[in-house]
């Protein structure tokens, strides 16, 4: 549960970051965002970031979920913040890899 | 109007955070390695390593109380648990020197006493983060206090002086000189904002009954007993009658306060007057399954086992209390939990680390070799703090593998290692360039890190050879985390060592350098 | 010459008499206020004199900034814990068990503080951030006096 909230919240803030036009810039090298791209940018972000929450819950209840998930935040966001000025591409593209590969490791586990 | 809001803002969080930076800086790093305490005090006693919790941990150590305190006024065991995989038992004695306890570790299986190295173990980081170490401990409390109030100024300047929070939320360009350590800085303040507010406040609060006492007065009149009485529900056992009547069998009353808890586990029992008719016996529920730290207990008569009372839910302001003290302490959650609240509290100890680099790196930039004393100072205190620390921390766990075991005082010799290294890492800067005095403290502190798993290996039977196959994530958490540090202290010392000599600009009095882009 | 609106934080001198003569272009002005450079470098103050030390040293007008930085700081320490400990007093004696009361102050406590310290360096003089002290003080201390269970 908790690998896929730190991977959907990776998402999420990867959503948020790419809506800006510096971190677009920085991995596809536009320097225009498409509007419509980046308000679909921003709502996936926040959509992502919040859909993380329910995944706390469920691995440590209410309250005790809702601290895991802030810090779940804070370390998801942090290794974006720290590839992106050495190597954007990349982590843009975890953004979609990662989910995935979390979801997958859970069904396995639950087997 | 706006612009001199945010400008005496700027200038209050640049003054408030570095007043005090370097006090904040040893607090963030003692209290982030204490999210681990237990592990440390275990990777700390060796001896220790082979004791496993065992079913009928409260009988063996009860039995073995029977023989070692048979008229002690009060009994307090703690259980084993996954952390901490022994039992350890206070007693109040009174032909004991000092505070009238004796303590003693016991093997869970057996109620054996099992000597260990004598050491403060993570304790002592614990106890100096909110109350330093050679100082009164009220003095040094209420020196943390200021620190901390300091600090929530701090925050809370900083966050109104960032005017772009979320649009510099993800920037951070490294290898930019002043830009990069402002960008670090923000990064690692921004990332974790909810939880720098919150370990500052819930710091405060911690130490809270000490520092403002005012309302106690008033409501209480000054009558501390009355308002811990009525918050905490202490009471006093009754004395002994004489009249010796055996204890009655802990497992079934373990059962039952479990059972009253919904199926949550006892942590600690605390037998008053045992093998007396008055013995009471309550039995406390372990405090890592809930955010509260609010004790719950059940109370059980020692003689027939029948509950007496149990404490109730607490009142919001009292809960709230516990709430707040237990977010700080941030016992609950497992191990992934703690993992979570160790990142964020190493984000906040590069936050205050990066905030009094990037003032010195500011000023040496704008005035380069006119920097006046307080420039100097502010570089000295910054090497000796925060790259003395780690090596003074370091030099406490060396100290604990290689001080000979049978040593008189071995303890306190243990944390004369400590500052003595820290004294030496202290003067060091003094004595050699800026530059040079980081990368050699770094590179000490990365080193001695990193040997730490083979000292370990050469000088007990509990290295991650051993450790990591058995599956004790406890203990080879230690050594792996020391690797994980170290690399990380030895890359900053490369950073340092590879950042290039100040520009000759700068060397020339009177002009300065390249244009710093306004902020 | 350009004013910071908190001119208790310093107004940054212009770079002696040749600035005196210098056509008021805005950047220039900036960089002078704000002390970045390069000064030496821009094209208005060629060949103008730039003084040894661009960082201020202590001259007149100081003694009036250091002792309203003073004031505030008195007044944010001092006078800010004594307003948070009137709040906790205040809140001690809210209706309810005394306990909780007592509590619900202290916690509260703190905020209170970081505020006043915060208005304390906000305000636009010294006299101002004592003031922003003692107003709120009154209705506090009115409260504690007033109320049951406070008084002398």
């Amino acid at each position: 549960m908790i690998p896929l909230a730190l991977a959907l919240a990776y998402a999420g803030f990867t959503a948020l970051c790419l809506a800006m036009e510096r971190h677009y810039g920085e991995v596809f090298g536009l320097r225009r965002v498409p509007a419509w791209r980046a308000l679909a940018l921003r709502i996936t972000g926040w959509a992502l970031l919040a859909l993380s929450l329910p995944s706390c819950v469920v691995a440590r209840e209410w309250a005790m979920g809702v601290v895991l998930w802030c810090g779940v935040l804070s370390a998801a966001v942090l290794p974006l913040v720290l590839l992106l000025p050495y190597a954007p591409r990349l982590a843009a593209w975890l953004a979609p890899a990662l989910p995935p590969i979390a979801a997958l490791l859970l069904t396995l586990g639950a087997r | 109007m706006r612009g001199g809001f945010r400008q005496s803002m700027a200038w209050l969080h640049t003054w408030s955070g570095l007043l005090v930076g370097w006090v904040l800086f040893a607090v963030f790093l003692t209290g982030t390695v204490s999210y681990f305490r237990p592990e440390i005090s275990l990777w700390m006693r060796p001896e220790l390593h082979a004791a496993r919790d065992a079913p009928e941990a409260a009988e063996n150590v009860l039995r073995r109380m029977q023989t070692l305190a048979p008229n002690s006024a009060n009994w307090i065991v703690t259980l084993p648990s996954a952390r901490d995989p022994v039992a350890r038992v206070f007693w109040r004695d009174s032909s004991a020197g000092g505070s009238r306890f004796r303590r003693a570790i016991l093997d869970p299986a057996t109620g054996e006493d099992l000597p260990a190295r004598d050491t403060l173990g993570g304790d002592f980081f614990y106890t100096f983060h909110y109350q330093l170490h050679h100082v009164p401990v009220l003095w040094a409390r209420w020196i943390i206090s200021f620190c901390a109030m300091f600090m929530l100024v701090a925050i809370l300047s900083g966050i109104v002086t960032h005017r772009r929070i979320f649009a510099d939320f993800f920037t951070f360009r490294p290898r930019k000189g002043q830009r990069s350590w402002l960008d670090g800085h923000a990064v690692a303040a921004m990332l974790a904002l909810p939880y720098h507010l919150m370990i500052t406040y819930t710091g405060i609060v911690t130490l809270m009954l000490m520092t403002m006492p005012w309302g106690v007065q008033l409501a209480f009149k000054g009558n501390n007993q009355a308002f811990t009485a009525a918050v905490f529900g202490l009471e006093r056992p009754p004395p002994r009658s004489g009249q010796a009547v055996p204890l009655a069998p802990i497992g079934p009353m373990l059962a039952e306060a479990s059972h009253h808890w919904g199926g949550a586990q006892p942590g600690r029992i605390t037998v008053n007057n045992p093998g007396d008719a008055t013995a009471t016996v309550q039995v406390f529920r372990v405090d890592d399954d809930r955010l509260s730290v609010n004790r719950q207990l059940v109370t059980f008569n020692g003689v027939t086992g029948a509950m007496i009372s149990a404490s109730g839910g607490d009142r919001p302001a009292a809960e709230t209390r516990g709430v707040m003290v237990g977010l700080h302490r941030g016992v609950f959650g497992g191990g992934v939990m703690r993992a979570l609240f160790f990142l964020s509290g190493l984000m906040g100890t590069v936050m205050v680390a990066t905030g009094t680099i990037l003032w010195a790196v500011k000023q040496r930039q704008k005035l380069g070799a006119r920097a006046g004393y307080g420039t100097r100072l502010v570089e000295v205190l910054n090497v000796a703090a925060i790259g003395g620390l780690p090596i003074a921390m370091a030099a406490y766990l060396w100290a604990n593998r290689l001080l000979p075991v049978a040593m008189a005082q071995r303890a306190e010799w243990e944390v004369h290692v400590f500052f003595i290294a820290w004294g030496v890492a202290a003067l060091h800067p003094l004595l050699r360039s800026h530059r040079r005095a980081w990368m050699e403290q770094l590179g000490l502190g990365a080193l001695l890190l990193l040997l730490l798993p083979a000292l370990n290996a050469a000088t007990t039977h509990s290295h991650l050879g051993v450790t990591l196959p058995a599956g004790q994530w406890a203990l080879a958490g230690v050594d792996l985390v020391a690797l994980a540090l170290g690399t990380a202290l030895g890359f900053a010392a490369r950073q340092v060592g590879r950042a290039p000599a100040e520009p000759q600009r700068a060397r020339r009095a009177g002009h300065r350098t390249s244009p710093a882009p306004a902020e | 010459m350009q004013q910071l609106s908190t001119p208790w934080l310093g107004q940054r001198r212009s770079s002696g008499p040749a600035a005196a003569a210098l056509h008021p272009r805005t950047d220039l002005q900036l960089r002078l206020i704000l002390n970045i450079g390069p000064v030496t470098d821009h094209p208005l103050t060629a060949g103008a004199q730039v003084p040894p030390k661009i960082q201020p040293s202590l001259r007149s007008g100081d003694a009036g900034r250091i002792a309203g930085i003073v004031s505030r700081s008195l007044a944010a320490i001092l006078g800010g814990y004594g307003l948070a400990a009137l709040a906790a007093m205040t809140l001690a004696l809210l209706p309810g068990p005394p306990e909780e009361g007592v509590l619900w102050g202290m916690m509260a406590s703190y905020a209170v503080m970081a505020a006043a310290a915060m208005w304390c360096f906000a305000a636009k003089s010294a006299l101002g951030a004592w003031l922003g002290i003692l107003i709120p003080a009154l209705p506090l201390a009115a409260c504690i006096w007033l109320l049951p269970g406070g008084g002398t």
